[in-house]
């Protein structure tokens, strides 16, 4: 818990493509006992869970016609009943699990918990986890929504992997690695899952990469599946300007929310530890400033997510804003191990 | 809520946040307000650098608000970025683009 609020994590993830074959067993395993798994529908394999609550999926429209900033009214009202009861002593609840269908976009999800009066003070979002199915794979990622889950996502989990190739696990990766080079890839194995799974992980280190900063040729993360999703990122030598990179971003954010995906990064701020910064589409979660570096590396990184914008021009309008911002910013290749 | 304009303010934009507001239970009343001052008139001056090339002009007011100008005249209060970003289109008439080269060419020079 995190300013004494109840952490949320969403499972998402294509039809068919093993979310509750996921979670039956992990809420099974005694952690679990305080967990409350709201599902938006209700599978073949039932989640057998003593806090289990089902709410039809019903998204209010918000003027304004973004397709992230909807409120998930359903959610809204199965969390302030959950933590009406949690305050009334009637349960313990240590974690709420939310279990999309298979079309749910998980922007409106993170809205609706980042922006109710009630809900920001009482949740957070902790995680998000996307699973993708290594069998359906290529199919599933023709569809756009599984590349948003994807792409919000905090962890993918391949699963299905017992049915299909060594091989066709490795493609999978890489193919995910092409369009999301900051999640956490995992392939599941049923018989090992751990709780942790669900759980952000603390660290939050882009322990994963190794950046190369003297190779400059920006490798273009493009295939012609993905379509037109690409990923850029930034190092930064010298402290940023808070104020300054704020501007920059609240307003790239504003002129171009739909086109930004993903927004991911560890900026030093001049402070003693680093400013984390994770958003999904112009919804920024509140950035969080550490006390420390993990792993005691000073590494001052951002990556974007984007569609339908070349990184070359935002690289460009970086460096323009560059004399507010108090860095010069260095595009670095993620060399993604996969 | 804004205790002067009655404006119900239930988000904190997330560039208003800053480090030590979440591990500290007790402040003084005023101890961070000299910090905080100077922070808000340093965005208000790096704004400027910027809206000056749409023909606009930001000043903060009371540590509470924003104003927002235009050279005809006409007044907008924000309360943060959130606020400003439609506010300047909406005084523009026009939508706005950080990644528009003429007004990149514009900052560089």
């Amino acid at each position: 818990m995190k300013n004494n609020r109840i952490p949320i994590t969403i499972v998402t993830g294509s039809l068919g493509s093993g979310k509750t074959t996921l979670l039956a067993p992990l809420l099974r395993q005694p952690e679990m006992i305080h967990t409350a798994v709201i599902v938006n529908e209700f599978g073949k394999i039932g989640l057998d869970h003593h806090l289990l609550r089902q709410a039809d999926e019903e998204t209010i429209l918000l003027g304004g016609g973004c397709v992230c900033c909807n409120r998930r009214e359903d959610l809204e009202r199965e969390c302030k009943e959950l933590l009406d009861k949690f305050e009334r002593g009637q349960i313990e609840l240590d974690r709420v699990v939310i279990e999309t269908t298979g079309l749910a976009d998980p922007a409106p999800i993170t809205f609706t918990i980042l922006t109710d009066p009630v809900l920001q003070n009482h949740f957070y979002i902790d995680c998000i986890v996307t699973t993708v199915d290594a069998v359906n794979a290529e199919l599933h990622f023709k569809q756009p929504e599984t590349l948003k889950q994807v792409i919000a996502a905090d962890k993918v989990v391949i699963t299905k992997a017992d049915l299909t190739t060594e091989d066709q696990v490795q493609k999978v990766r890489e193919q995910i690695r092409q369009f999301q080079p900051t999640a956490r890839i995992y392939v599941a194995k049923l018989e090992k899952l751990n709780v942790e799974l669900l759980y952000g992980s603390d660290d939050r280190s882009l322990d994963e990469f190794s950046f190369s900063t003297e190779k400059r040729d920006f490798v273009q993360r493009h295939s012609s599946m993905q379509g037109e999703i690409q990923s850029i990122s930034f190092a930064f030598h010298q402290p940023l300007d808070w104020s300054a990179f704020g501007i920059w971003l609240s307003m790239l954010l504003h002129a171009r929310g739909e086109e930004v995906l993903r927004v991911k990064g560890m900026l030093d701020v001049g402070e003693k530890g680093p400013v984390v910064m994770n958003g999904v589409q112009h919804i920024i979660h509140p950035p969080e400033h550490l006390d420390y570096w993990p792993d005691g590396k000073k590494f001052s990184h951002f990556i974007l997510i984007m569609r339908s914008i070349q990184p070359e021009v935002v690289e460009q309008s970086l460096r323009s804003f560059q004399s507010f911002l108090g860095s010069t910013a260095k595009r670095i290749d993620l060399e993604v191990q996969i | 809520m804004c205790i002067l304009c009655g404006e119900l303010i239930t988000q904190i934009h997330w560039t208003d946040s800053v480090s030590d507001q979440s591990k500290k239970s007790t402040i003084v009343v005023g101890e961070n307000q000299g910090r905080r001052k100077r922070n808000r008139l340093h965005r208000v001056r790096l704004l400027n650098e910027l809206i000056k090339h749409y023909g606009l002009k930001l000043s903060e007011w009371q540590g509470s608000k924003f104003l927002l100008k235009n050279q005809q005249g006409k007044v907008t209060i924000v309360h943060d970025l959130g606020a400003l970003w439609p506010a300047v289109e909406q005084m523009l008439g026009k939508p706005l683009d950080p990644l528009d080269p003429a007004l990149l060419a514009k900052i560089s020079n």
